[in-house]
Order: structure tokens, then sequence, then C-alpha cells
């Protein structure tokens, strides 16, 4: 059987069952759309064009470069390892805020002046943070 | 009301289409003049029902203005998914209620269609019908897309979301059964070969 459309079956043999008429009386017949239905209809293109025009202009097109700013500035930061680091040094801070100086081990923060004023060498030996050092290399 | 010319034949579907997504009030009036009478008909003839056939349109082409800001061009043609949507929503109602089809086409009075009492392509539509009535619903609607709206097996199977093959066997055995329903009836409504 031909896949091309065989409207009543004229000219593939199909007609000898005599239905060809029955089906072309068919094809002119059938219900029009009424103006009450087309003026529905219409209405209904009309709603929505109005509902997708009013997404389309409104938040949409902002909320969408807001969304990609942000994950521009997320890529540039470094992403999720980033993340980790931050909030574990966020909680080191908040732990250290609220412990009290002792438990930390930090008795000169408390306003011991002798050992505040003693210089922290991070690098001992080296002298890379000497300010004699410093001068001398100009 | 005289749907609106369509000064846009030359417009594929899917340009009106996105025409009227893009906010086109005219591109709209040509997609309902456009398919709206086959929807309307097709949804007539499966429903038997000329109000709930206007409901179902209605709805058919309410739900393409939806999709149209998501159509993508090169899927299927607007008019398959119509008539898609359109079988579908039929398909709902009708398993919603028994189908009373003859009563809702109308027996003749003595079984009998007199040629003078009416035109004769309307005893023929009137007659197919109450056949088209009797069949099983998924032949019915096979043998209404291929033999009256005209579309081709592979487009049936895609509105009806089967094979080919099985396109073909649902209106070969409907288009049986309609010919033994109707074959007595030739004479009697002027038919000539």
């Amino acid at each position: 059987m031909s896949d091309r459309a065989d409207r009543g079956g004229q000219g593939t043999g199909g007609g000898d069952d005599g239905l060809a008429l029955f089906f072309a009386a068919a094809r002119d017949a059938g219900p029009r759309p009424s103006a009450a239905l087309v003026a529905r209809v219409l209405a209904d293109a009309g709603t929505e064009r109005t509902r997708a025009g009013a997404a389309r202009g409104g938040h949409a097109p902002r909320r969408a470069a807001t969304r990609e700013a942000f994950r521009d500035l997320w890529r540039r930061a470094g992403g999720w390892p980033v993340l980790g680091g931050m909030v574990t040094a966020a909680l080191a801070g908040v732990w250290i805020g609220v412990s009290a100086p002792g438990a930390l081990g930090l008795a000169g923060w408390a306003g011991d002046d002798e050992a505040a004023g003693d210089p922290i060498d991070m690098m001992p030996g080296t002298g890379a943070f000497s300010l004699a050092g410093l001068a001398e290399g100009g | 009301m005289e749907m609106a010319f369509d000064a846009s034949q030359g417009r594929s579907d899917a340009e009106i289409l996105a025409a009227y997504a893009g906010g086109d009030p005219e591109a709209a009036r040509i997609l309902a003049a456009r398919h709206l009478p086959p929807v309307l008909r097709l949804a007539a003839r499966l429903l038997g029902d000329p109000a709930e056939a206007e409901d179902v349109a209605q709805e058919a082409m309410l739900r393409l203005w939806r999709a149209a800001p998501g159509w993508r061009d090169g899927g299927a043609k607007v008019s398959t998914w119509l008539y898609r949507v359109t079988v579908n929503l039929c398909t709902d109602r009708l398993r919603r209620r028994r189908f009373v089809a003859l009563e809702a086409v109308g027996e003749p009075e003595d079984g009998r269609i007199s040629p003078e009492a009416m035109l004769q392509d309307e005893a023929r539509v009137r007659a197919l019908d109450q056949a088209l009535a009797a069949l099983p619903e998924r032949q019915r609607l096979a043998v209404v897309l291929r033999h009256v709206e005209g579309m081709a097996n592979p487009e049936i199977a895609e509105v009806m979301e089967i094979g080919v093959g099985a396109v073909e066997s649902l209106t070969a055995r409907g288009r049986r059964a309609l010919a033994r329903a109707l074959v007595g009836r030739r004479d009697a409504l002027g038919y000539e070969r």
C-alpha cells in the first residue's frame, strides 16, 4: 500500500469498495468554525502572547544576566576548592572570636606587654624579614 | 464569519508561529485560518458532539499558542502536532463518557435515507458518520485521518504514536467494515460508479 495520501482510494484500486464518494462528501462537509469560536481562539492567542511578552521583557532576561554574572565570578574565584578553604577559614575565625585567649594558648594577646613586644620570626635564621637587611638591599 | 484571507501563503507554519511568538498579532489569525477548520472537523467526527468538538478545537489551539515560544523548527509539523493534540484531547473525553455515536449522529427514522428528503452529499455524510461511529475508536481515527483528512500513513503513525504497519492494518480493517455497512445503501444514496 502506498504511503502517499490516498484520499478516497481513487487511483490505487481502493475505490472498488464504493467508499470514495462517501469520503469525498465527508471532506467537503463537516462543521465550520463559528464566529464565536474564532473569537475565543483569537482571544486566547492574544492572552498568551501578552503573557509570553511579559515574561520575555520583564524578569526573565534580568535574572538570566544575574545568574551568568554569578557563574563567571564563581569560575574566576576558583570554584568549589576555594569555597572549602573559605568555609574552613571562616569557621576558624568564628572559633577564635568566641574563644577566651587562654583557650588558644596566646597569653600575650591578653595584654602581656612583654610578650606582645617580641617580634615573631616567621623564617628563623634567614633574616628574611629583618629591616636592616631590607635597608642594605635597597 | 469568514476566516481571514491567508496573505502569507508562502510562509511555513513554523515561520508564522515564530512571528506569533515574536508578538505579531496577525500571525494568530493566519494560523487559526489554516488549522482551526481541520481541527474542528476532526474533533467533530471523533466526538460526534458539536459543542464538545468546539471545546476541543479551542483547547488544541490554546496549546499551540503556549507552545509557540519554545517551538523548534525542523521538528514535528504544526499540523501533525495539532492533530496529535486533538486526538489526545478527544480520546480523553471519550474515555470519560460512553460514546453514544448513533444517538449523537441521529438514526434515520425508518432505517433508510431518502434521497428526496436530503441532498445526496448530506445523506452520504450522515451515512458515513453513522458507520464510522460503529467502528472501534482507533479504526475510526485511522480511517478518518487517512481517507477524510487525506494524511499519509507515516504522518498518521506520528499522530497516533503507533507504527506505520499498525496504521495500514487499522485503515484496512476499518475500510472493510465501512464497506460492509454502507454497501447496501449505495443505491439509495445515489452512488454511481
